[in-house]
């Protein structure tokens, strides 16, 4: 008398990794782990405020209206107005399309720069591994906001320098991982064989080594996205990331900061969906990470 | 009362159990057996047929999501599966203990090996630190390591297999156990250190007068060193005797299948007597015997009905519906 | 004891060209500004033109850039940075009067979310699958999901304005120092404590700890020493990568809490475009983190002994 989860674990270990059936097991088994169904639901529902938000959104986020400035939720604006009158709901479902983005992108950044370093520091050992080793713990530790400060300095503040600058510091953590997983997989059996039949090193690590750590990317990347999107709002809530009038959530609460005690309401909204659109990737991240590479902590 | 030549340690009907996502695995169902004093004990069977699980039961070191949930472990007339678990620790290392297979990774890479020998006698016997020391370096000459005196610092990864196993030995023989249980001590050993383990093992056994579990998959190692033997099939014991009773007279068709794989000699065979089919799951054990799927000589009696362990000559027991009425 | 020795010189000396190669990187970094970054620097003290003429010979400003790294680092190892173009006070002033602010903020935070965060990531991996281990998992998810400056604007919401419990800005009490101190901590103990929990639960299965059980030994003694003794090690490692972790969120608490640290220093400077004073708390950072890294190597060795022989001599 199995389970419905047990049978399910059982005709998940037993087919191919491709295919359009085993997609559909998966999701079936993902949604028993209810703390990462909730993470998908949280995601979808995010996902759909960005890409809907101009038809979501009641009015569009630099609409300013001033006699109406600093009104508590209502129901003609559900989350309030702010000190400029624009309505903070719009401006907030705006801010899921920032944030998403932003967020994607310096995913996508971090992943490029990270795995192929990974790559190659996993597969050629010896002096380069060490560089890159090395280098990876050195821009780890480094607290990201403050080189993002740093290079604002230099660069001048806006969102695409900020991006830069936060996909800089964080790529390291694709890197460690995706190494480890390469100098697993280098000496197993498929690998020797490839370079026995006199394949490139090139061919090999994208056609035989990058396939099999797809999946751990993909864990990472929902794994890190909720950090990016929580520095470059960092950023914005100092002033130096998203200038005004774009409604980056950060930004958002960086105005509501100091009408705390008049119109909490400002700050609040963005916050708690700060928080949630992080919470999310989170949650779902872990769900993926236990089934598709439990190996990988933290 | 316990008399001289009672046995030291009698299981009854052991049932342990792991509760997974899959289902339950019956690891152990219905185990019986009996080691006595001064005597080597082996417990034979293929892997995954539960041996380890039985020592493992025998030690309570069972944990989740395992649970020994039937049966009795008599040890010097107390039923160890009864004690709480305070009691209990006062068994493990000092009356009963087991060194396991992988020495690599069975030793704690953080503490020297002269720590980790000491501890036990500190735990058990209350010794002060410098004395347990001495007995710890002491042991390691025991167990034939050169230098103990530098030995006793050395870290766990700088020793070879063999030397390892010798800390193992070394850690677990210090309280002076009556029964050492030794799953596969030397299946990751080079052969030749294999033999020198096995002979460590008698020899402290002469000298001590403790008893050995071995358990083990290599039928060599029990003809040479066993003196009783009991065969292990998906959970259940299917033949116990001496191990020259069970070697000359084979009554179980799994036991008779598992002698008649050894190739012996150059005799010009043509090929390798093996047992057809494979182990069964132990979440969905066949009803009946367990080996029926796989027996030549399967009757309907045997699909249906499990057959219980019959005493067939002296002290030689077997579980088969060919025997017995 | 030497192989340890060994290890740790090693670190130490590949560490220093790392120093200078960051120190490089930054002297080159606001060469970019524009305008004479160093001339700039000195704009800050009004001086007379005898004075300015020394200063720059000083400072090497009449000399090519590369030369000019090199009296800029000779500045600079003395402890000589300039002088903010705001405030025209000595920027090495500037930071040592902020300096044990920030150092109070975060040393605390970092102790204390181990104190806290240990035990209760032990807790969370011996009933692990029980309501506690549950709650414990939630609650550390949710605090590390959330971004500091919120953490920081709702604890200064809730106990602050509304409840009126403790101050929500300046560094003029002990209870000044709460609010701050708890955003800062929060994060870091959830952290802390998922780490402690996931590595506790895999060294628990480990052989090495049932055969601490086969010994007959206390759980005490086996979960304190054979299994959390191992468990520790990545967590002690990590507690010197906290710290440049640390000072970057303390950058942003700070701000919000307006604790007068080095973090207010930071953003007060950008905002006014005080370069020699960012420029000063960055490499003093960036050198932090260099040394943060070559403790945490030490350490690892320290505690692990197989790194030793690797890695060692």
């Amino acid at each position: 008398m199995e389970s419905i989860k047990g049978s399910l674990l059982k005709k998940f270990e037993t087919r191919s990794m491709l295919g359009l059936a085993r997609f559909k097991e998966f999701l079936l088994l993902l949604l028993h782990y209810k703390a990462s169904c909730i993470g998908l639901c949280i995601v979808m529902g995010i996902a759909f405020l960005a890409i809907f938000a101009p038809i979501i959104a009641p009015q569009h986020y630099a609409e300013i209206d001033v006699p109406n400035k600093l009104l508590p939720p209502s129901l003609a604006h559900p989350f309030g107005t702010d000190a400029l009158g624009r309505d903070i709901f719009s401006r907030v479902v705006y801010g899921a399309q920032i944030a998403l983005w932003v967020g994607l992108i310096v995913v996508l950044i971090e992943a490029l720069i990270g795995t192929s370093l990974g790559i190659i520091a996993g597969y050629f050992n010896g002096k380069i591994d060490k560089i890159i080793s090395a280098l990876a713990d050195l821009v780890w530790s480094f607290p990201t906001v403050v080189l993002a400060l740093g290079v604002v300095m230099v660069i001048g503040p806006g969102i695409t320098q900020v991006v830069i600058a936060i996909a800089i510091t964080s790529w390291p953590s694709f890197t460690r991982i995706i190494r480890a997983k390469v100098q697993s997989m280098v000496n197993r059996e498929f690998i020797l064989a490839a370079r026995s039949i006199g394949e490139s090193d090139l061919n090999i690590m994208l056609r035989y080594l990058l396939p099999n750590i797809i999946s751990t990317i993909l864990v990472l990347a929902t794994l890190t996205l909720p950090s990016a999107i929580i520095s470059t709002t960092a950023l914005s809530f100092l002033g130096f990331g998203a200038q005004p009038p774009t409604p980056d959530w950060g930004a958002m609460l960086s105005e509501g900061a100091s009408l705390l005690i008049k119109a909490p309401w400002v700050a609040t909204f963005p916050g708690i969906f700060i928080v949630i659109t992080a919470l999310g990737f989170n949650l779902l991240g872990d769900g993926l990470r236990d089934l598709l590479d439990p190996k990988l902590r933290w | 009362m316990i008399y001289v030549d009672a046995p030291l340690l009698t299981v009854k009907n052991l049932k342990t159990y792991f509760y997974l996502s899959k289902g339950v695995l019956k690891a152990v169902d219905g185990v019986s057996l009996t080691i006595k004093r001064n005597e080597v004990f082996c417990l034979v069977g293929e892997t995954g047929c539960g041996k380890s699980v039985t020592a493992l039961s025998i030690m309570r070191l069972i944990f989740h999501p395992g649970k020994i949930v039937d049966g009795n472990i008599i040890y010097e007339g107390i039923d160890l599966l009864k004690l709480p678990e305070s009691e209990m620790r006062k068994i493990r290392g000092k009356e009963i203990a087991m060194i396991f297979q992988s020495p690599m990774k069975s030793l704690n890479p953080v503490f020297n090996i002269g720590y980790q020998i000491s501890e036990a006698p500190i735990v058990h016997f209350n010794l002060p630190h410098e004395d347990a020391w001495k007995k710890a370096v002491e042991l390691i000459g025991k167990v034939k390591m050169p230098d103990p005196e530098i030995r006793a610092k050395s870290y766990p990864h700088v020793l070879s297999g063999g030397m390892r196993q010798r800390s193992m030995i070394a850690m677990m023989i210090s309280c002076e156990p009556k029964l050492l249980i030794a799953d596969e001590p030397t299946t990751a050993l080079d052969v030749t250190v294999q033999a020198q383990i096995m002979d460590l093992l008698l020899e402290i056994k002469k000298r001590s007068g403790m008893s050995i579990m071995l358990i083990t998959h290599n039928f060599g190692l029990v003809a040479e060193r066993g003196d009783d033997v009991a065969v292990m099939y998906s959970g259940k014991v299917v033949e116990e005797g001496s191990v020259k009773d069970v070697f000359d007279e084979p009554l179980h068709p799994y036991t008779r299948g598992l002698l008649g794989c050894i190739p012996v000699g150059f005799k010009r065979k043509t090929e390798i007597d093996y047992i057809p089919g494979t182990l069964p799951s132990p979440i969905n054990p066949p009803v009946g015997c367990r080996f029926h799927p796989r027996c030549k000589y399967a009757t309907e009696k045997c699909v249906k009905e499990e057959p219980q362990l019959i005493e067939i000559g002296k002290n030689h027991t077997v579980a088969c519906h060919l025997y017995g009425e | 004891m030497s192989a340890l020795l060994r290890y740790s010189v090693k670190r130490v000396l590949i560490g220093i060209p790392v120093i200078l190669l960051v120190s490089l990187f930054i002297f080159l970094l606001m060469w970019m500004l524009p305008g004479d970054p160093l001339e700039l620097m000195l704009l800050g003290e009004r001086v007379t033109p005898e004075r300015m003429k020394e200063l720059k010979k000083s400072w090497g400003l009449d000399q090519p850039v590369y030369i000019q790294y090199f009296y800029w680092l000779s500045h600079v190892i003395m402890g000589d940075f300039g002088y903010s173009i705001v405030t025209r006070l000595p920027v090495s002033q500037l930071i040592w009067s902020r300096l044990p602010y920030t150092i109070q903020l975060t040393f605390t935070a970092l102790v204390l979310s181990y104190v806290f965060g240990i035990p209760i990531g032990v807790v969370a991996a011996l009933k692990r699958g029980t309501i506690i281990d549950n709650i414990i998992i939630g609650a550390a998810t949710f605090f590390y999901s959330m971004p500091t400056y919120w953490l920081g604007l709702i604890l200064m919401l809730t106990f602050g304005l509304y409840l009126k419990w403790f101050p929500i800005s300046g560094a003029t009490s002990l209870e000044s120092m709460v609010l701050p101190l708890l955003t800062l901590t929060l994060p870091y103990v959830a952290m802390s404590a998922r780490i402690v929990r996931t590595e506790m639960l895999e060294v628990l299965t480990e052989d090495y700890v049932r055969t601490a059980w086969a010994k007959g030994l206390p759980s005490r003694r086996v979960i304190l020493r054979h299994a959390l003794r191992n468990a520790l090690i990545p967590l002690t490692v990590m507690f010197f990568l906290y710290l440049p972790w640390i000072i970057g969120g303390a950058v942003i608490v700070e701000t919000v809490f307006a604790w007068p640290g080095m973090g207010t220093l930071l953003y007060k400077s950008i905002l006014k475009q005080d370069y020699p004073v960012v420029q000063a708390i960055v490499l003093v950072i960036t050198i932090l983190t260099v040394v943060c890294n070559i403790l945490g190597d030490i350490v690892s060795a320290l505690l692990d002994p197989r790194i030793r022989v690797e890695k060692g001599a």
